[in-house]
């Protein structure tokens, strides 16, 4: 970045348009000065805090994991902030103090939310039509030939085949529309037992033999019973799907529970090979998956649906090296 | 849909596709018509047609793991004997130019696209055992007319045609009833 040896303490951070504050690493990253874009568009009164604190009293999320944001800002790298739901987001270059000198977060608002068009993922016109085009097939596939055979042969199984596949294509529209439209689908106004909701999602999923488990007591939420009953959906298929790769044979075990921390929330984790760190914040990107055989979106959606009930989603990693997704912000009603 | 003489080995297909609910649609849709054997994964499909005789395989391409243009590859390397379908809801891109599949399929499909496709395979493949049947034949009967039988005995290769192997008589067997419609 500053290659050159430029006093770093001579970088004016008022010069740059957008929101920039400069930070020491004084055991953990303290905010040190703020630019003027910084004090209008995201607030003041955090000089002197520690980065995390000021990101949270700001209502800033870092999306994605916990730990490599800590680290971006000790080595330097890029990352995505946003206020949630549905403000403005940010992508944030790190400059990272070296021996001891002052570092720099540069903001720059990214597009969609500068234009006020959408979400920074709201889908792309190409990756709806490969939802559309590749995900309705095999469920469109499935109900012609079963109720081509329900017909000829008369029996009746055929046709619970067809429901299903209805039942699922009507899933991927919820999904996509979840994605493209956000708030208009959404009516987070139910009390919701968040425990009877992930126990019932779980019998939706095709679990191939894993098990569930509940550690303490979830809390309940005011919420879309219909939308958190997905996020625990996607969640349940994401840890069995990737939490036993193919070939491997053993059983994974879910776990859900409450988060210990001060922050109200929940965690779902599995005991499967995890996500390794450095892929943590990507895993939420619509379309990004190594392999699982769906739209790619599952994660996006959990993170959609969170963010529209203005909770945080973060991947971490469970304490049997598994993957570990921990919801916080999540008030009681 | 009439059964194919019984005592005759009929072709098997083999479906690979890792949404069971699909794999299952397929065989439902080539009853009658062959040996169906359905599997869920790539690492599957190999293992079988390791083990057991398979003629034609139904690949879908976007599985976990090891996805169909992997099990593709695979087939390739172990020089496989038999036909490979594609069967996806992937548009083909240029990248299938260098694949080694016989048949390309894309999902939706109708229940006699996918039995002409299997019929098709089946054919070729029993022209094709067909080829190699006679080949060898001639073989086996130019040595028999032509070499003593003494020094025939002495020549592994000689010998070994003479006794014709036991699979290519099979297959070309079979390939007979698989030219007729099911």
């Amino acid at each position: 970045m500053t290659g050159e040896t430029t006093d770093a303490q001579s970088v004016r951070i008022d010069q740059y348009p957008d929101p920039a504050c400069s930070y020491v690493i004084d055991d953990v990253p303290t905010v040190t000065g703020v630019n003027d874009a910084f004090a209008t568009q995201l607030g003041t009164g955090v000089e002197g805090e520690p980065v995390a604190r000021a990101f949270e009293s700001l209502g800033l999320c870092v999306r994605g994991a916990g730990p490599p944001f800590a680290a971006c800002l000790e080595h330097g790298d890029t990352f995505r902030v946003r206020r949630s739901p549905g403000e403005s987001a940010y992508v944030v270059q790190t400059v990272a103090p070296e021996d001891g000198t002052t570092g720099f977060l540069f903001f720059t608002a990214t597009e969609d939310e500068q234009s006020g068009a959408g979400r920074p993922d709201t889908l792309g016109i190409d990756h709806v039509a490969s939802v559309v085009s590749h995900d309705l097939r095999n469920p469109l596939d499935v109900a012609k030939a079963r109720l081509r055979a329900g017909r000829e042969l008369g029996e009746e199984e055929h046709f619970e085949h067809v429901a299903r596949a209805h039942e699922r294509m009507e899933r991927i529209i919820q999904d996509v529309l979840t994605l493209a439209r956000g708030e208009e689908v959404i009516e987070p106004d139910e009390v919701v037992d968040l425990a009877a909701v992930a126990t019932a999602a779980w019998e939706t999923v095709e679990t191939n033999g894993a098990a569930l488990t509940t550690e303490g007591d979830l809390p309940t939420a005011t919420a879309d019973p219909g939308r958190v009953s997905r996020l625990f959906e996607n969640l349940f298929r994401n840890a069995v799907e990737h939490g036993a790769p193919d070939g491997d044979h053993r059983t994974v075990t879910v776990t859900i529970g409450t988060l210990a921390s001060e922050a109200d929330g929940f965690y779902v984790a599995d005991d499967g090979p995890g996500i390794a760190p450095p892929d943590r914040p990507r895993v939420f990107e619509p379309g990004y998956s190594s392999e699982d055989h769906g739209t790619g979106l599952g994660l996006a959606i959990v993170e959609q649906i969170a963010d529209l009930h203005g909770w945080s989603i973060a991947a971490t990693g469970s304490a049997e090296g598994g993957a570990r997704f921990e919801i916080t912000g999540v008030e009681s009603p | 849909m009439g059964e194919s003489d019984s005592s005759q080995p009929r072709p098997t297909a083999l479906i690979v596709d890792d949404e069971k609910e699909v794999a299952d649609a397929y065989a439902l849709r080539l009853r009658g018509l062959c040996e169906i054997e359905t599997v869920y994964s790539g690492r599957a499909a190999l293992e079988t047609i390791d083990d057991e005789e398979t003629d034609v395989v139904l690949l879908d391409r976007h599985m976990p793991s090891m996805s169909g243009d992997d099990v593709l590859a695979a087939l390739a390397d172990r020089e496989y004997y038999g036909r490979v379908v594609m069967v996806t809801a992937i548009d083909p891109g240029f990248d299938v130019l260098d694949m080694p599949f016989d048949d390309y399929l894309c999902k939706p499909l109708d229940r006699e696209d996918l039995r002409a496709a299997v019929r098709q395979q089946t054919v070729i493949l029993g022209y094709e055992t067909l080829g190699e049947y006679f080949s060898v034949e001639s073989k086996r009967r130019v040595i028999a007319a032509e070499v003593p039988a003494d020094e025939r005995d002495q020549h592994a290769a000689g010998k070994q045609f003479a006794e014709l192997p036991d699979g290519s008589r099979d297959r070309s067997g079979g390939c007979r009833s698989w030219g007729q419609p099911p």
